[in-house]
């Protein structure tokens, strides 16, 4: 580690401990890392890490066996409400999804028809006898083709 | 006084060599007392969805990009390393670039979030995200970065949701889990069974993650950081970057547990993903289907994420445009480092700049 604190006046209270520090951390540091990476050291780290977590079961397990004899609510019991929830937020989701995808349609149809309106219909179709439906069959009288409505929606509002 | 932090009393004569009130605040730095602001790039929620919410940061220049940047983090600390503190954040810089900026926070989970699996943040959040990202005007079109485990969540999104993505961005992405170096061992099946770990945790404990981190290289993690803490204090320079830098590392989220379960079993222990096992949300990942613009970054010195183990996403995809990239520096240096702002930086902005319009 380079020495840093040279631009400091009086005297460097971290030199001796930099040198001291500098002199021995690569081979410390060399040391440790072959160490980490042994097959015993894997082993070691691995059981620990097992009987920690039983621990933390067996803790879990205790607390919630008093906290059932107190009748006081555990951490799964404000966990599970928790979960309601973000059930609950999730199906808000999946309705606002629904509600944008409307709206995108309802935005397209109105495109539509103000473009249709404005007699930029780019396909003229074909002039069809009066008061034949597109198959040829009669429509009874009064009936209209258009199924023209008032749109409802504006622009989406969170585009 | 010899020096203050702050620029105080300059030596002299009568100066102690060792003055109090600097030990007094090294020892509170480094028992993590004093903080210092992170994370302050102004942003606004576009959606959440339980602990994931997806920011859009304020635009600080004029746009001058139509696709907009997603930026995917792991399940392992906290994002804020992408906007570490004002005068070194990467999102800032993008921000300046003329990028419309997104960020994908996965949260911490609690309790009842111990059984989030990988089917439902890949295949289900992600997805949502990148549709309310839309809807919030942001185009058709994106450009995706995954930041480390995000890096692999980013490849798994676009080769299974590839519409729309113009561009994937992976930084230190760990792909080929056969090259992972000590976590191969740690991990080997002999030696650890992670469903017993998400059974006993729930929540695999943040400190518990950070102590593997740290033990890859114990002595530089546990003794250098405080050394280089205390040669700046005793130096009289500015601890702002130490501090905000120190503060990240320690501000780990717990690992919600089927989840590691998971990124255990069938990523460390299989290595699924290269050999195009792995499923998630019931469908087949197959990398070969990403066909976006790939830039495939890596720290030659990371040590977490090796060169080796990111390298073959750029084999494994189907893009033309296809680049590799080895950027001297560790796994956060190379992105919140001093050194980021001359290599990382401009290779990402470099790249993004000519595919963004």
């Amino acid at each position: 580690m380079s020495a840093s604190g040279g631009d400091k006046g009086g005297e460097d209270p971290f030199a001796a401990v930099r040198d001291a520090y500098g002199q021995v951390v690569e081979n410390w540091a060399a040391a440790m890392e072959r160490v980490v990476t042994t097959d015993e050291f894997a082993e070691a780290s691995g059981r620990f890490l097992r009987q920690y977590a039983e621990l933390n079961e067996a803790g879990r397990s205790a607390t919630r066996a008093t906290a059932d004899q107190l009748h006081l609510a555990t951490k799964d019991d404000v966990a599970r409400a928790v979960q309601l929830v973000a059930q609950l937020e999730r199906k808000v989701d999946e309705v606002s999804d629904d509600v944008h995808a409307i709206r995108q349609s309802i935005a397209a149809i109105e495109a539509s028809l103000a473009a249709l309106a404005d007699g930029a219909a780019p396909a003229p179709k074909k002039k069809r006898p009066a008061g034949t439906s597109g198959s040829g069959k009669k429509r009874p009288a009064g009936a209209s083709g258009s199924t023209k409505k008032r749109a409802s929606a504006g622009a989406d509002p969170t585009a | 006084m010899t020096t203050s932090v702050n620029g105080g009393a300059p030596p002299g004569p009568e100066a102690e060599p060792f003055p109090l009130d600097e030990l007094v605040r090294g020892m509170r730095m480094a028992t993590g007392g004093e903080d210092v602001v992170t994370g302050a790039t102004p942003r606004d929620v576009v959606w959440t969805l339980n602990k994931t919410t997806l920011y859009r940061y304020r635009p600080v220049a004029e746009r001058r990009h139509g696709v907009p940047v997603l930026f995917v983090y792991a399940l392992i600390n906290k994002p804020y390393i992408l906007d570490l503190r004002p005068g070194n954040s990467f999102i800032h810089h993008l921000l300046e670039e003329g990028y419309d900026v997104f960020l994908l926070d996965w949260g911490t989970p609690g309790w009842e979030d111990r059984e989030t699996s990988l089917d439902e943040l890949v295949a289900e959040h992600l997805p949502k995200a990148v549709a309310r990202m839309r809807r919030a005007g942001a185009g058709e079109e994106y450009s995706l970065f995954g930041y480390c485990m995000g890096a692999t969540f980013a490849a798994m999104h676009a080769a299974l949701r590839p519409e729309g993505l113009r561009n994937l961005v992976t930084l230190t992405g760990p792909i080929d889990f056969e090259h992972s170096g000590v976590y191969r061992l740690w991990t080997d099946p002999a030696y650890m069974d992670p469903w017993a770990l998400a059974r006993g945790f729930g929540n695999v404990p943040a400190d518990v993650i950070d102590m593997g981190n740290k033990m890859l290289k114990p002595v530089t993690n546990f003794v250098g950081s405080q050394m280089v803490m205390w040669e700046r204090l005793a130096a009289g320079r500015d601890m702002t970057s130490w501090l905000a830098m120190n503060k990240w590392v320690n501000d780990g989220v717990p690992f919600p547990g089927v989840a590691f379960a998971q990124w255990i079993e069938s990523f460390y222990q299989r290595n699924e993903l290269v050999k195009g096992r792995i499923r998630i949300g019931g469908r087949r990942v197959d990398l070969g289907r990403i066909d976006a613009s790939l830039l495939n970054i890596a720290g030659a010195k990371d040590h977490i994420v090796p060169p080796a183990m990111a390298r073959p996403l750029n084999d494994l995809v189907a893009s033309a445009d296809n680049e590799y990239r080895e950027i001297p520096g560790g796994h956060v240096g190379l992105l919140a480092g001093s050194g980021a702002r001359r290599a990382l930086w401009p290779t990402v902005v470099d790249w993004l700049d000519t595919r963004s319009d």
